[in-house]
C-alpha cells in the first residue's frame, strides 16, 4: 500500500521565491514533490499530489464570506 | 456483485490511476529519481494485479493477453465498461 511519505510538513510543493513575474504574464510555479496520496486517497482526490487537491467547495449561503 | 473480482479491479484502478498520475508528474521532472522510483514500483505491482485479475476472471484489453485455446474469451461479458461490470468506491460522492 502506498502512503504519503512522512515528508517534513515545511515542504513546499512547488518552487519559491516566484520571480514577480512582468504584467500581463501569468505564473505557474513549478512543482516540487514533497509526498503523495495513498492509493485510495490519490483516486477519490483525483490527484496524487496533495498540494494539486484543490476542490471547489460551495461557499455557505447564509454566512456569506465566513470562514473564508 | 463478485466481491473478489470488484476488489481486484478496485485496486488495479486506484494503481493505475497513480501510474497516470506520476507520469504527468515526470513528463516534467525525467530525473526526479525519489518520483522514478515510486512510480516503477507501482507500474509493477499495477502488473501483478492486472495478471491476478486476468487470471482469475477476464482479460481487460482485448490485445494484452493470450486467450484459452477453446473460446475467444473476449467476447464474453461483461465488458470493462460496461456499468454494472464496475464498482463504486466507497466515499465516492
Amino acid at each position: 500500500m502506498y502512503s504519503a511519505k512522512n515528508c517534513p510538513s515545511n515542504c513546499i510543493p512547488y518552487q519559491t521565491p516566484i520571480e514577480p513575474s512582468s504584467l500581463s504574464r501569468a505564473y505557474v510555479p513549478f512543482q516540487i514533490y514533497c509526498s503523495i496520496y495513498g492509493e485510495k486517497q490519490s483516486l477519490l482526490s483525483g490527484t496524487v499530489f496533495p498540494g494539486l487537491y484543490k476542490p471547489y467547495v460551495k461557499k455557505n449561503e447564509n454566512c456569506g464570506n465566513c470562514g473564508k | 456483485m463478485n466481491n473478489k473480482r470488484d476488489s481486484i479491479l478496485n485496486r488495479l484502478t486506484m494503481l493505475d490511476f497513480m501510474a497516470v498520475d506520476l507520469h504527468l508528474y515526470l513528463n516534467t521532472h525525467p530525473n526526479d529519481k525519489e518520483v522514478i522510483e515510486k512510480y516503477n514500483e507501482i507500474i509493477k505491482e499495477a502488473e501483478e494485479v492486472r495478471y491476478e485479475y486476468e487470471k482469475n476472471f477476464a482479460p481487460l484489453c482485448s490485445f494484452r493477453s493470450a486467450s484459452s485455446e477453446h473460446h475467444f474469451n473476449w467476447i464474453n461479458n461483461p465488458w470493462p465498461w460496461s456499468r454494472k461490470f464496475n464498482y463504486y468506491i466507497e466515499g465516492e460522492e
